[in-house]
């Protein structure tokens, strides 16, 4: 009876099935089962070509001590840390100017800040090699003529991360002051109103009540550029190659020089997990922080 | 006199102009570079303008590279994509929001939902190794597919069509319109902004995407525009600098355009995400 209900209920509802199957076949064949295979293949040791040999957590076990990796890992974790609180400061900085009743051409600052996060980021990196280059690159002009040494901004293990840091933060600050502003106009006028019949300040206005509002907003920025940066790669692949030395190596080029330049199809598999598995714990912890005593 | 608020305000102009000019400086300086020679790019002190226009240089990338086939794949593909993957999250959208008694609809959205936070990198192995076993290398439907069912997108388009109300269905469905119809007819036309909205965003990132048509192709003509920029980048010996500016000019002109033209619906389809999540 009960199943004879569940087969009339699915027959009635046969168009939801219709619906469906476009989306779900694509995801299945490339979402579902890239992800289960790419699992079994990081517990094997395989070149690409010939047979893989069943290893159990050895690819795992090997990126524990693999020294590589280590600088790949404290790369992308020095440019999540420094280009994230610059990106997202800047960003609700301008916000906050953008927002206030007396600032006009809304329209046009929005389109001047936004241009970056249209560009991409192959261009954006071809545009910073030249304009950060060590010999003749504008910026160091203006370095020189203000009385400094010019800077080897790509070519020096101590420049190169922070060159990269340069290029994300210059890109990503108008996005989050999009999405910034959008959430300071949602901030009800009369808490400002309410503060100033109280005699607040302008940064008291700011430090009680912008920011206590735009907690979730920030989070959900802060998130998407924890995810975002655990994902770098064009720009230090164009700019810096990784180099000097591995100095701006991020974790996902290394995956790619793995898989893609030494065919270890195995390892670069389980480095992929490893990535998965990092993003989704930093997302999760900020996630449960940001929440606070709220519990969200 | 000035009042306290009005020099405020004066200060805020001031900044935010600042940052405009540091947001649009660089673009002003691919575009110059892009009519100088290589020997005045690489000149030091740089110059701000070129000496002589070198209209060439924009002639001399078609030699440089397959420009033009470059050109085509990429708006072919971001195309494509684009009409495919709008389309098969507004149908699924509209099957996870309006079908609800449907045994399984709980079980596929969780899953479905459960994927948006994997990033791309993390397929792009397995995903390498299917396309390399069905001959799919350096073909257009490995450039265009796999990445065409977004959790993302699906959720965007299912948020909206879940405010769209049951009754305007169910009248349709009384007036004897069939369920096909009552999709393309009546649901599609008004989630028309969230569909621009989202299609805005697709083409974008696909117009732009490097990692996978990177891994995806090695023949210079199924190469999209920043892989052909990026090899040229990548050469060991005279970078043509004065060519990969004029490449990159005439890539980013044609989003820039796009975007002037859609940016109601790209913000939008941004901060909904913020503002609702």
């Amino acid at each position: 009876m009960e199943i004879k209900n569940t087969w009339q209920k699915i027959k009635d509802n046969r168009h939801f099935y219709y619906f469906l199957v476009p989306f779900l076949l694509f995801f299945s064949l490339f979402m579902l089962f890239p992800i289960l295979f790419s699992f079994y293949m990081s517990l094997h040791d395989w070149g690409g070509l010939g047979k893989a040999v069943f290893i159990g957590f050895g690819n795992y076990l090997d990126i524990l001590t693999d020294s590589t990796f280590h600088t790949a890992l404290y790369n992308t974790t020095f440019m999540w840390l420094t280009s994230t609180p610059l990106i997202l400061g800047f960003a609700l900085i301008l916000a906050v100017m953008l927002n206030k009743k007396e600032v006009k051409f809304l329209k046009y600052f929005r389109v001047g800040y936004f241009m970056p996060f249209v560009t991409s980021t192959v261009v954006v990196g071809v545009i910073f090699t030249i304009l950060l280059d060590g010999t003749f690159g504008l910026v160091n002009f203006f370095i020189e003529s203000i009385g400094f040494e010019k800077i080897r901004f790509l070519t020096s293990t101590a420049w190169s991360k922070i060159s990269i840091v340069i290029v994300l933060t210059w890109r990503w600050v108008g996005y989050n002051t999009i999405i910034m502003l959008a959430g300071l106009q949602n901030i009800p006028e009369d808490l400002y109103e309410a503060a100033e019949i109280d005699g607040g300040s302008t940064l008291q206005k700011f430090f009680y009540i912008t920011v206590p509002m735009m907690r979730p907003i920030i989070l959900f920025t802060f998130i998407l550029s924890t995810i975002g940066s655990f994902q770098i790669f064009t720009e230090p692949y164009i700019m810096t190659g990784g180099g000097p030395m591995q100095s701006s190596l991020s974790v996902v080029q290394y995956l790619y020089n793995a898989g893609f330049q030494q065919f270890r199809m195995g390892y670069a598999s389980a480095l992929s997990y490893v990535l998965f598995a990092i993003i989704f714990v930093a997302s999760y912890f900020q996630i449960k922080i940001g929440s606070g005593e709220e519990g969200i | 006199m000035f009042t306290k608020d009005k020099i405020t305000t004066i200060i805020f102009y001031i900044l935010l102009i600042t940052g405009v000019i540091i947001s649009l400086f660089p673009f002003f300086w691919m575009i110059s570079s892009s009519f100088k020679t290589l020997a005045e790019i690489s000149a030091y002190p740089p110059s701000l303008f070129p000496d002589n226009i070198m209209w060439n240089n924009y002639v001399d990338v078609f030699d440089t590279l397959p420009y033009g086939r470059n050109l085509f794949n990429s708006f072919f593909v971001a195309f494509m994509y684009t009409f495919f993957g709008v389309f098969i999250s507004a149908t699924g959208g509209y099957a996870l929001s309006k079908y609800r008694e449907a045994p399984g609809r709980r079980l596929f959205f969780a899953v479905i939902l459960s994927t948006m936070m994997i990033p791309m990198q993390v397929l792009a192995i397995p995903l390498y190794i299917l396309m390399a076993q069905i001959g799919w290398i350096n073909s257009y439907p490995a450039l265009i597919l796999p990445f065409a069912a977004q959790g993302f997108g699906l959720f965007m388009l299912k948020q909206y069509i879940d405010g769209i109300p049951d009754d305007l269905i169910e009248a349709a469905r009384i007036d004897g319109c069939g369920e096909f119809r009552i999709f393309f007819q009546i649901i599609l036309p008004v989630i028309k902004p969230a569909v621009a909205a989202l299609g805005t965003i697709y083409f974008m990132n696909n117009y732009n995407l490097f990692f996978w048509p990177l891994i995806v192709t090695n023949k210079t003509i199924m190469y999209t525009v920043p892989v052909a920029i990026a090899q040229l980048q990548g050469q060991q010996f005279g970078i043509p600098l004065h060519h990969i500016m004029a490449a990159a000019t005439m890539s980013t002109a044609p989003l820039i355009i796009i975007f002037l033209y859609f940016q109601k619906y790209i913000i939008s389809g941004i901060t909904m995400g913020a503002l609702k999540g």
